[in-house]
């Protein structure tokens, strides 16, 4: 009997990170004008392109290389119907969605989807984990947790920082890639590490790693040398 | 890998007073974990008053519907009537109405004697006393003893023996003398003095007799301090410990009506009347404390002390629905059974033989001997007095939902009897809560919280009446846990895991709960004990207080392989009671040197003896000698790890470290 989900060695080629909001200059200025999606005009008159690109593009053309070349399939502009099918396919034990939440729904490539049909798409027999990067997506969890018990939701209760996040699964899907871990072992380890390093930045340890790392993030125009 | 304890659920039927009695019909089966069994008093009284005179009463009727451990009690104002409830268990002694009708009456004092204008009230209790002229001599007897020599000594020890079995005087305060509460609080009482002087000995890991005790310190100390006698007399009785009850809306729930057992150190005076001088010999003091801590064990393996912890329990029942309603008479229709229903008889002796021990000590080098006189006369004191402030509103609506639930499975209103299936599960979550209070107040060095897994979110329970926390955060959850008043020195904090559909499911919770603990970054580490097949006997085994380290040889060696490759490693086993079962759990401890494993045994080996180390819970135990032995040898909380392995070789882990922003579902 194969173990559960929560014993079971996960290796990188057996996740898919789908992106629900765009990762390119063209799919934005796309969502600009349309009707049923609102994530890209949240950042009209916050430095618009530049600040997404900041945010969002530049971290995901930073990871994409790195999450190809350790095996994890990654899906873009997806839509309900490719979240769904990456379920059908059988192959994945952990699916990443990175999407926008508002108003009990989640916006895919092609709009918003409701609560229902979300969880339609799901299998009865998933019994992975659905790793929801998304800010506050608890009523899809609890729906999930009452309609499809045999899987793990892993979400935020609260805003998330795509880039962080961005940040995270490279060094996650390294871990797995070089241990053999399940997917819980090893998000406790990664984001453990994650604290450490943030409670030594706090105390100024990691102050000029910090620094070196995020002007590498940036395009050259926001790059600093940082306080002398 | 965290894998919890497995421990066999076996439940030993020892009844020695009322025997196993047999299923003998459908109703007699017992209530799961999520049902409750309701009795209707005034169905009860019309079924007792048309069936009593005929002599043809059924059993269900006589025994309460079958119900075995009482719960409490809810009001049914538009007919007049008192509901009992409790859970049915068919291998449990059963309650008996006679039992419930005495302590209704007592506590409405219609057994209290009128003397001029004043009612001399008494709570229902016994007393088993010697009488003064067997006092008077054994002072002569033992007057006689220092410097006699040895033929005589032992003329001497054989007359003390016999005076002492003399019969001793049964008295039985504020109910009947002849019946069957009277018996049992009599049969507890007497039965206990076998238990003081070891005559009667019970393997249940960590109680130890008052004469066992008192014969290891004689072995070590008593020819240096003493001139070869000593002859105590220590009156033992059965008291109500800290009792507590929640209510709500016409609901009032025991919460904990515990028994404790006192004692005092007692004196002859000049006319060989006992008097207790307001002192306790230490030892007898240690066993009361060890047959309190212990009761719950004791009483699965001699079941006369279910059975009187029951009475205790219907008698606060008795004395809350008095207090609530003084005019009780006036408001519920329950004439019959407080005047007229006529209480069976049963014999109580009046006077029983005395209990004694008289044990002959030796010194090392056989060249001095020493005589252990003991004497124990003791009782029952009911004496439950039900205070305003002892009776806790229920915030959280479960004690009220319960009532509902109560009437509408009610089948019709002639039923006598009926089960609820609770299917919110709400008295299940109550007994868990009352379940933590016992083990919260049994261990000192860490606590345990119940999380109890909802379809839409989780509630945990920490011992009181309302839940610590409920929703689905589990970073507020969290500081809900780290944020509780009654952590005292507890560094640690044990989940016991509720309800979870699945294995993946609690191990998801626990790896968001370390996360989170984690980033709160305050000391306490969170580890996580789930239930095998809902059972949370694993739990007890390492939770609940009564130990035995079991000394043999220990081997220190390395490990070869795993998270602890290249470190040390030994093994010491303790047993331990649960459901009346002995238990063997295995404790491996991991150090960083050889040198520092062996100290680590060396240490647990020291302590074992001590009583207090064998009242403690194993986890306690283990707990509190890491911690001052991380303490000792200057180590951090990484460089000592402790294993908890039951007897099926089911692994726990114990770490002491622990701790985002993740939740997973």
């Amino acid at each position: 009997m194969e173990p559960g989900i929560s014993d079971r060695i996960i290796k990188p080629h057996n996740c898919v990170v789908a992106f629900g909001i765009p990762t390119s200059r063209e799919g934005f200025l796309k969502d600009q004008d349309h009707p049923n999606k609102e994530f890209a005009r949240r950042f009209n008159g916050r430095g618009w392109w530049d600040e997404y690109y900041i945010q969002i593009v530049s971290n995901f053309e930073r990871i994409l290389p790195v999450l190809t070349r350790l095996g994890v399939e990654v899906v873009t502009d997806s839509t309900l119907q490719k979240f769904g099918e990456l379920f059908d396919l059988k192959k994945f034990d952990v699916i990443i969605l990175f999407a926008h939440w508002s108003n009990s729904s989640v916006e895919f490539h092609d709009g918003f989807a409701s609560i229902p049909d979300i969880v339609e798409k799901i299998p009865d027999d998933f019994d992975g984990i659905i790793d929801l990067c998304a800010c506050h997506p608890e009523p899809l969890t609890i729906a999930l947790r009452r309609e499809r018990p045999r899987c793990l939701v892993k979400f935020v209760n609260k805003e998330v920082i795509p880039y962080q996040w961005m940040l995270l699964y490279p060094v996650l899907f390294t871990h797995l890639k070089n241990n053999d871990l399940s997917y819980l072992d090893a998000l406790e380890a990664v984001i453990g590490e994650f604290l450490e390093s943030a409670k030594r930045m706090r105390k100024g340890e990691l102050r000029d790693e910090k620094i070196k790392a995020s002007n590498r993030r940036l395009p050259a125009k926001y790059r600093t040398t940082g306080p002398s | 890998m965290r894998r919890n304890i497995l421990i066999s659920v076996m439940i030993v039927c020892t009844f020695l007073s009322v025997g196993c009695p047999r299923r003998q019909n459908r109703e007699k089966t017992n209530t799961s974990a999520n049902e409750v069994r309701a009795v209707s008093l005034k169905v009860l009284q019309e079924k007792l008053r048309n069936c009593q005179p005929k002599n043809s009463c059924a059993e269900d009727v006589l025994q309460l519907g079958y119900i075995t451990r009482p719960l409490g009690v809810v009001v049914d104002e538009d007919n007049k009537d008192l509901i009992l409830f409790g859970q049915a268990d068919p291998n449990l002694p059963p309650l008996h109405v006679e039992d419930f009708v005495i302590a209704l009456r007592n506590a409405c004092m219609k057994y209290a004697p009128l003397e001029g204008d004043t009612y001399i009230y008494s709570y229902p209790g016994c007393s088993i006393d010697p009488d003064p002229q067997v006092n008077r001599e054994l002072q002569t007897i033992e007057r006689q003893m220092p410097g006699a020599p040895a033929g005589k000594i032992e003329v001497l020890n054989d007359a003390w023996r016999r005076v002492c079995q003399n019969p001793q005087k049964v008295r039985v305060l504020g109910i009947p003398f002849d019946t069957r509460f009277a018996q049992i609080m009599v049969k507890a009482d007497y039965d206990m003095k076998t238990l003081v002087d070891g005559s009667d000995s019970l393997d249940t890991p960590g109680f130890t007799s008052l004469v066992g005790m008192r014969m290891d310190q004689a072995r070590s100390d008593l020819f240096k301090h003493s001139p070869g006698f000593q002859s105590t007399t220590n009156r033992f009785w059965f008291y109500p410990g800290d009792d507590s009850f929640v209510e709500d809306q016409g609901v009032i729930l025991i919460k904990q009506c515990p028994v404790k057992l006192l004692t005092e150190q007692m004196y002859t005076d000049a006319r060989g009347e006992m008097i207790g001088g307001g002192r306790t010999d230490d030892l007898a003091r240690t066993f009361a404390e060890i047959f309190t801590a212990l009761y719950g064990k004791v009483a699965q393996q001699r079941p006369v002390y279910v059975e009187l912890e029951n009475l205790f329990r219907i008698v606060a029942l008795a004395q809350i629905i008095k207090s609530k309603y003084p005019d009780l008479e006036a408001k519920f229709d329950l004439k019959f059974l407080l005047e007229d229903y006529p209480v069976s008889q049963t014999r109580v002796d009046r006077s029983l033989p005395g209990r004694h021990s008289l044990q002959e000590v030796e010194s090392g080098d056989d060249s001095q001997r020493a005589y252990l006189r003991l004497r124990t006369c003791g009782g029952v004191d009911m004496a439950i007095r039900v205070k305003a402030n002892q009776i806790d509103h229920d915030n959280t609506k479960l004690v009220s939902s319960l009532k509902e639930g109560l009437f509408r499975a009610r089948p019709s209103g002639s039923s006598l009897y009926w089960n609820y299936p609770d299917s919110a599960a709400r008295l299940s979550d109550l007994t868990s809560n009352l379940r933590l209070q016992e083990i919260n107040s049994a261990n000192r060095e860490a606590l345990l919280l119940t999380v109890v897994y909802k379809s839409s979110h989780y509630e945990v329970y920490a011992g009181r009446s309302d839940s610590l926390y409920s929703g689905n955060n589990i970073s507020e959850l969290v500081k809900a846990v780290n944020s509780h008043p009654g952590w005292g020195q507890a560094k640690k904090v044990y989940l016991d895991m509720k309800d979870f559909p699945t294995k993946d499911k609690v191990k998801a919770f626990a790896t968001s709960c370390k996360i989170q603990q984690k980033k709160e970054n305050t000391g306490i580490s969170v580890e996580v004990l789930a239930r095998r097949e809902g059972s949370t006997d694993s739990q007890d085994a390492l939770l609940l207080p009564g130990i035995r380290f079991e000394k043999e040889p220990s081997v220190v060696e390395v490990v070869k392989e795993g998270e602890y490759k290249g470190w040390f490693k030994t093994s010491l086993r303790f047993v331990t009671q649960v459901k009346g079962v002995i238990q063997r759990v295995t404790i491996t401890v991991f150090a960083k040197t050889a040198e520092l494993a062996r100290a680590f045994l060396d240490m647990v080996g020291a302590r074992s003896t001590a009583t207090d180390f064998q009242t403690k819970s194993l986890s306690d135990a283990i707990n509190q000698i890491s911690r001052e032995f991380k303490l000792k040898y200057g180590l951090s909380d990484d460089e000592l790890s402790v294993q908890y392995q039951d007897q099926f070789g089911d692994t726990y882990i114990v770490r002491l470290t622990t701790p985002e922003p993740n939740e997973i579902a």
